[in-house]
């Protein structure tokens, strides 16, 4: 209960698909989704095995709420070892697809092997086949969606799929659902693309039971009208996430130029004032509507226009109408970090990042590496067919369009920023960890923050911990350890159980959700255990393929370099003061490796 | 003595833009605390707003004790998080 108790497991060399039993003791010790997924992943492959062979397994995972009434109960997770940064990668997405895929009657799907030729998985309920894609290879996620569904007759099936970006082999593909979700980062659709599989179809009806129906219904009841009441929640629903904008910028803490500077001057052109002020031409703000995932009484999601006779939209009739719209990362991600300040054209960059399948912040990370290699000569237009200067909108669209279907220096484009600057001779200017490209936020100004991106295990990550307030309330080093631990570990449960990460759940909400749903007794206190277990899982994970301690690490221009301005003026990241009291913190030795007594404690050993 | 408030991703006042932010300038008594303007604008819960002065940020338990200078610019924004 809350867990359906079956798994499906599709072995692509072989071409067959069979159902299993949830092993129920790792569920209760692991969840579901992220920390489930991770444990089968850990249990069932090599982790040295190569991220794009056969030998890596492909796993979408559900949680004890998904499909249920808990608000924002609609989430799932693709885990598996990432194309762009050979570590653990997990990836939760919401929209439909989850809730979907649950009342189907599973919690899991595990894809290992390769496909011959291409195929897709539909499901249906307990029926799940592998079928040709041949129609559908070559094909964007925004056309191959509707035509599932309308081979099969059915407009509730719901899709997520690759687009060409996945097939490519760019190393940052997204799994997408629901034609705009994004399971977007580490690349796990390039590791769909290397086993064949274009396409996951599923129509559920079964539903979903809970233990203690009762118990539930008033838990979740009480939770929403809490969330509800919480400024986070007005503040999401009318602005999104973009109002951070505005707030890295005054702070200092806004990665702009390829974390050259931590300020942007024009960053009132591509703020939440922005997309709802009225154009001159049309009447029309950007923003036009906003929009909520399965189960959310939130709706965080945009919907947005780009201006007619913009430059990017010429000719493309299907980015004429209602777009999805921008969040606080893909507003950065194609603006500040890039020096771009053209709306119509960030927009525009999002939606094709849609559209083919990529992680906007992987793709605006890159090219802004692209973009200093090119000012200082590294790189010319003997190369990129352009020129590939900061600030230039008409550089960022053809370059997005270029690398969604692996042509010309797209294809360059596609490695991602560690290997990109690693083949042009300057590894220093990727803004990575663990391969990763790193998501809005500096990490001298907000010293928290480059610690929790040195040390997530699916690289850089604004998401893996949440150390928002105690920077923004000093930039000082103390106590920031301890605060990315603990949220680290709190914010595993949160991506295990079947929600998303944006309401202010707490640890007693949740326990307060999960318990009647799935029959257990958790304290917070258990469920705080249970994250820790989980983040040690990861590392372990991550070590057996090799990682080592200098992996958790930050770019020279973070550690080295002094941000200009801001709060940060004159700091340099204090990784190494923070990361010794965050191994000790952690259990770990010197090296960043779990001890015996850590690995006991966790039931790990 | 004047200072400059900026106000940044409020929930409201909106403008009619529906533009959540705003820069104003307000007096105020020469030698106040920053706890005491705080107060003055109704910026009260440490838990609702974080404060930079001139840019640098200042933790809610130095707020009565750090002092406002003429022409020092307040910034205020709730403590949010990412995504
Ligand atoms: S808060 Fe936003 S991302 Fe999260 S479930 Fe709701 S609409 Fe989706």
């Amino acid at each position: 209960m809350g867990w359906q108790g079956k798994i499906l497991r599709v072995d692509l060399t072989q071409g067959t698909c069979s159902a299993e039993p949830l092993n129920m003791e790792w569920a209760r010790q692991y969840l579901g989704q992220r920390g489930l997924a991770t444990k089968y992943l850990a249990e069932e492959m090599d982790p040295a095995a190569d991220s794009l062979s056969p030998g890596n397994k492909l796993i979408f995972a559900t949680g004890p709420l998904t499909g249920t009434t808990a608000s924002t109960g609609g989430r799932y997770s693709v885990v598996t070892k990432g194309a762009l940064t050979d570590a653990i990668a997990c990836s939760n997405s919401g929209g439909h697809f989850g809730g979907e895929l649950k009342m189907a009657g599973w919690d899991m799907i595990i894809f290992e092997g390769r496909a011959k030729e291409p195929v897709y998985l539909l499901i249906r309920d307990d029926e799940a086949k592998l079928l040709p894609a041949g129609d559908f290879w070559g094909k964007s996620v925004w056309e191959v969606e509707p035509a599932i569904k309308a081979k099969h007759q059915d407009p509730e099936i719901r899709v997520a799929s690759i687009g060409r970006a996945g097939e490519e082999g760019v190393r940052f593909a997204c799994v997408m659902n629901d034609l705009d979700r994004a399971a977007g980062r580490s690349g796990v659709g390039a590791v769909m693309g290397s086993k064949n599989l274009k396409a996951v179809a599923v129509r559920g009806t079964i539903g979903v039971k809970v233990r203690d129906p009762e118990e539930f219904l008033r838990a979740v009841a009480k939770i929403r009208s809490k969330l509800d009441a919480g400024p986070g929640r007005a503040r999401l629903a009318k602005n999104g996430t973009l109002p951070m904008m505005d707030v890295t910028n005054a702070f200092g803490a806004l990665p702009t130029r390829n974390s050259r500077e931590v300020q942007f001057e024009s960053v009132d052109k591509v703020n939440a004032a922005a997309v709802r002020a009225r154009r001159r031409s049309d009447g029309q703000a950007n923003l036009i509507a906003n929009k909520a995932c399965f189960a959310c009484s939130i709706g965080c999601g945009r919907v947005a226009t780009i201006e007619p006779g913009h430059f990017s939209i010429q000719g493309k009739k299907h980015y004429q109408g209602a777009l999805g719209g921008l969040e606080y990362e893909s507003g950065y991600a194609f603006g500040p970090v890039l020096g771009v300040d053209d709306l119509n054209a960030i927009t525009y960059t999002n939606a094709a990042c849609n559209e083919q399948g990529m992680d906007p912040i992987s793709f605006g990370g890159t090219l802004a590496a692209a973009m200093e290699l090119f000012e200082m000569g590294a790189i010319t237009q003997k190369e990129t067919g352009m020129l590939l200067k900061f600030g230039c909108a008409e550089a960022m669209v053809r370059m997005v369009d270029l690398t969604g279907v692996g042509e010309g220096f797209g294809r360059d484009l596609g490695l991602g920023a560690k290997r990109l600057c690693e083949k042009y001779g300057h590894p220093e200017l990727a803004m990575v960890s663990k391969g990763q490209e790193f998501p809005g936020y500096d990490g001298r100004g907000m010293q928290g923050m480059g610690l929790a991106y040195a040390t997530s295990n699916r690289g850089a990550c604004h998401l893996r911990a949440s150390s928002y307030e105690a920077d923004f309330a000093s930039v000082e080093l103390e106590g920031k350890a301890l605060v990315v631990k603990e949220t680290q570990d709190v914010n595993s449960v949160t991506d295990s159980a079947g929600i998303c990460a944006f309401p202010d759940y707490t640890l007693d909400d949740l326990a307060a959700q999960l318990s009647p749903a799935c029959g257990e007794i958790w304290s917070p206190d258990d469920l705080r255990l249970m994250g820790e277990r989980i983040w040690n899982l990861e590392r372990r994970f991550n070590l057996d393929a090799g990682l080592t301690k200098d992996d958790d690490s930050l770019p020279p221009r973070i550690l080295e370099e002094p941000a200009k301005t801001g709060a940060g003026k004159g700091r340099v990241s204090g990784l190494k003061v923070m990361l010794p009291e965050y191994y000790s913190l952690r259990g770990w030795d010197a090296a960043g490796v779990p001890t015996a007594e850590t690995l006991g404690r966790l039931g790990l050993a | 003595m004047r200072i400059k408030v900026k106000m940044v991703a409020m929930n409201g006042p909106s403008d009619r833009n529906g533009n959540a932010t705003g820069d104003r300038r307000i007096g105020v008594d020469s030698g106040s605390a920053l706890s005491a303007v705080l107060q003055a604008l109704n910026v009260v819960s440490a838990e609702s707003f974080m404060v930079l002065v001139n840019g640098d940020a200042v933790p809610s338990g130095q707020w009565p004790a750090h002092g406002i200078n003429d022409g020092d610019e307040i910034t205020i924004f709730p403590p949010i998080k990412g995504g």
